[in-house]
């Protein structure tokens, strides 16, 4: 059987066995595990997925489309090359670049919720970074440990097995040994474990400031010193496939597992695969044009590849918005209602009902709650799964600050090549955690980009230092401005001294769960198709201020350490002003968009239950970083990720597959 | 972006054939505006013909500015610093090197469209063109400040696996 690239509407009428909200990674890889398993044992299943947003990116052309609409953009921002469409509006990048009114997010809170996502086939995995860490076992038992935040219904090791799983099938790039030196990991936590490919090597970058660092810096941290070292990332990115490894993916049939392993490439295009490995083009935030980056159209593309085993059916609809879920009278999901569209302005759509045994919500944390909400009815006016009424609270991030500084004249480090991050500075876990945020560090290799758009404004300030005078009076910034505009070889050499010598810290804030951070709707909000727009409530807690600060604090000592100068700017930089304790500071979002329906051990404190299952509705699953009841310090894909396959497992053995 | 408004470029009751003059100024200025573009972006004209983009580059100042403003551009003897620190050339001059070495145009402000003859006025921005932007994709690809730095253009060339590791 083949299975169209995208379907304009699912091919049966009778109940699928399994319908998934949304095409992004973490509905791609519950469906993957859930077929994958179905081969394994010769049965027989049928899963429909709605995507809201286009399917472009499957196609080579549409891939390229991508690309081109990347190259002529400005700014350059994550949702770039990404089309937003009035009918699936994808959130604003940076919410402080937009007037509120033109935004697709409506905030009403303290301060911005600075991160998005992505709504296209693929979803955010688009434009991620593709940083694939673990969380430390500390992350999960925070309450007990600290008295801060809550601690997880599963400890580490309930997770390791999954976290394996989830690193093969994202493909991460590392090397068990690096991880092993961050502070506060143990190689209890990593056991016999290998990574299916070789780390993707440090930047020249990170070799030059960890010679300058050297090995023996240690920063204190409430009274108690923490080791300070640069530390190789785990990325979701092609290299080498580690000879020796095994396929942990216990849900493969084994003659399709594959060790070593096998990367994937540009989705349908022979061209290309086996996976390319990284190129370094520099661009894996927006888009990573070598496809050596994981994205969830990889996924996507083998389970339109696995509709061909018999007994598989895989139906994937794009331009499909889910609007509400509807309940029966035993309490169990009986439908999802959506809208579909086929032009992608016009404000005109068609009413659908997609039926299941098991429905599974993987929309990402904003949407999931949004969605839940939405389904609300008489019976249940305060949405759907949500007696304990925690949807759409503890709405969470890692709040990103930037501090950046330059290394001494003559200096060259090799910025803007490579991935943006290739070593981390970890600062992840300590007796600290008691006062303040833990945090991680990306060590930049992108130069200023970010925090002060470089290479643009390097070239202002030398062909045009007149329009910065008044803005850098008294700053340090001043040094940066020439006596008289540059042009011809002068112009050429002194923006390569300038950018060459530029240094970043990206620090990644630990955030508390806060039940006034919220997703919400209001009938007053909503898109042309009348689908509510979320409306956010965010603000920031001393705990996070209190860890900025630190970081702050570490940027300045590491600064001095590497004999750098610093050229952080809290008044000019990029971001929304906070202040804490008369300090003055700006952070943007991180993308890390968690919390939102919470994982716990009661059906009066949590959504759902460790199995990502909804305490309300035994056939719903809610999952993605939503079910994270706190954020640690790691990007949260991989564990959303390893939380997707556990939940996969179990609903796979909940189903009771007939044979084929 | 707020647009410089049209009512104060074209008197009223003037009418100005603006396609006319554009298409009347042809290509026997390109030579002098690679010269030109040398001497302002340090590439020598060898490396800015390879980039494919001199002509297109031509034609985006020439279609934004109008032809009497860039012809008096391109005719200017006078040495670089005189020519940056001119209140009329001196934006175009950074908008030259803008373009060449991120694909970028700069809008010209209201202010500057001012200080312009009044018959000069009249073909400014006949296309609606004069905005903050990347010209084209093309121009970003081959924009010429990666090159300076000594890297490649993020996201539009790679320089192969594992070379980050390597010195500049």
């Amino acid at each position: 059987m083949t299975t169209a690239r995208s379907l304009r509407a699912p091919r049966r009428e009778h109940p699928y066995d399994v319908v998934i909200v949304g095409g992004g990674v973490m509905g791609a890889v519950y469906a993957k595990v859930l077929a994958e398993a179905t081969v394994r044992d010769r049965r027989a299943i049928s899963i429909l997925i709605l995507e809201s947003g286009r399917g472009a990116g499957l196609t080579e052309l549409g891939f390229r489309a991508y690309l081109e609409t990347y190259h002529s953009a400005s700014p350059k921002t994550p949702n770039a090359p990404y089309p937003d469409i009035p009918n699936a509006r994808s959130p604003e990048d940076l919410a402080f670049l937009k007037p509120p009114t033109e935004r697709y997010f409506r905030q009403d809170g303290a301060l911005p919720f600075g991160s998005n996502n992505t709504r296209v086939l693929g979803g955010t995995t688009l434009h991620w970074m593709g940083i694939a860490l673990r969380m430390m076992p500390s992350d999960f038992r925070m309450k007990s440990l600290y008295g801060r935040g809550e601690d997880w219904p599963i400890g580490y090791s309930d997770l390791q097995p999954y976290y394996e799983m989830a690193e093969w099938e994202l493909g991460v790039a590392a090397t068990r040994t690096d991880q092993l030196l961050v502070p506060g990991v143990t190689e209890a936590e990593f056991g016999a474990f290998e990574y299916p490919m070789e780390r993707i090597p440090q930047s020249y970058l990170d070799h030059t400031l960890s010679r300058a660092m050297g090995s023996d810096f240690e920063f204190v941290l409430d009274g108690q010193p923490h080791p300070i070292r640069l530390v190789p990332l785990p990325q979701a990115r092609n290299s080498t496939p580690a000879v020796g490894a095994g396929d942990p993916r216990r849900y493969l049939d084994p003659a399709r597992a594959c060790s070593p392993y096998r990367p994937y490439g540009a989705p349908a295009d022979p061209a290309t695969g086996p996976g390319q490995r990284c190129e370094g083009y520099a661009s894996c935030i927006p888009i990573c044009p070598s496809r050596a980056k994981y994205t969830a159209l990889k996924t996507i593309q083998q389970l339109l590849d696995l509709a061909d085993v018999p007994g598989i059916t895989i139906d994937l609809v794009t331009k499909a918005v889910a609007t509400d879920v509807g309940i029966d009278e035993n309490g169990r999901v009986a439908h999802v209602n959506y809208k579909v569209y086929e032009d992608e302005s016009l404000p005109y759509s068609e009413n659908r009902r997609a039926t299941g045994r098991r429905f599974v919500l993987a929309a990402s944390a904003i949407e999931n709650a949004k969605l839940l909400l939405a389904s609300r009815s008489p019976s249940m006016p305060t949405g759907v799964a949500n007696s304990s009424g925690c949807v759409g609270r503890n709405l969470m991030d890692h709040p990103f600050v930037l501090a950046w500084g330059l290394m001494p004249e003559g200096m060259e480090l090799g910025t803007f090549r490579g991935p943006g991050a290739t070593s981390d500075i970890p600062v992840r876990d300590g007796p600290f955690r008691r006062k303040h945020a833990a945090f991680r560090t990306d060590v930049g290799n992108w130069a200023w980009g970010l925090s002060d758009d470089a290479p643009s404004r390097d070239l202002e300030r030398l062909i045009n230092p007149k329009g910065f005078v008044k803005r850098y009076k008294g700053k340090p910034q001043a040094s940066l401005i020439p006596q008289a505009a540059l042009f011809g070889r002068e112009l050429r050499r002194q923006l390569r001294a300038v950018v060459q010598r530029q240094i970043v810290f990206g620090f990644l804030m630990e955030q508390l769960p806060d039940s006034t951070n919220t997703v919400s709707i209001d009938d007053r909000w909503r898109d042309q198709l009348g689908v509510h727009r979320p409306v956010i409530n965010y603000d920031l807690e001393p705990y996070t201020l209190a860890g900025i600060a630190e970081a702050y604090r570490l940027s300045e000592a590491l600064f001095k350490r590497i004999g750098a100068q610093s050229f952080t700017d809290h008044a000019d930089g990029l971001g929304q002003p906070i202040e804490h304790e008369g300090q003055r500071f700006k952070y943007i979002g991180a993308g890390h968009i968690m919390g939102t329906h919470r994982m716990g051990t009661s059906a009066q404190t949590s959504v759902v239950n460790q199995c990502q299952r909804s305490w309300d509705h035994e056939n719903l699953y809610i999952v993605g970083a939503g079910s994270m009841p706190t954020t640690g310090t790691s990007n949260p894909t991989l564990t959303g990720v390893a939380l997707t396959i556990m939940s996969a497992e179990h609903l796979y053995q909940d189903l009771e597959l007939a044979a084929q | 972006m707020t647009r410089v408004p049209r009512s104060h470029l074209r008197p009223a009751g003037q009418f100005v054939d603006c396609d006319q003059l554009i298409t009347e100024q042809g290509y026997g200025r390109v030579a002098r505006f690679v010269e030109i573009s040398s001497e302002l972006t340090g590439f020598s004209q060898a490396e800015l013909t390879a980039t494919g983009l001199v002509e297109a580059h031509f034609d985006e100042i020439r279609m934004v500015i109008g032809p009497r403003p860039w012809g008096s551009f391109l005719e200017t003897t006078r040495p670089v610093p005189e020519l940056l620190a001119d209140r009329l050339q001196g934006p175009i001059a950074r908008n030259v090197v803008r373009l060449w070495y991120l694909g970028h145009w700069q809008q010209l402000p209201l202010a500057w469209v001012k200080k312009l003859p009044k018959d000069w006025r009249a073909c400014f921005d006949k296309y609606g063109r004069n905005t903050d932007r990347v010209v084209s994709a093309a121009a970003y690809r081959e924009g010429l400040a990666w090159a300076a730095i000594g890297t490649h253009a993020v996201g539009a060339r790679q320089a192969g696996f594992g070379t980050w590791e390597w010195a500049p």
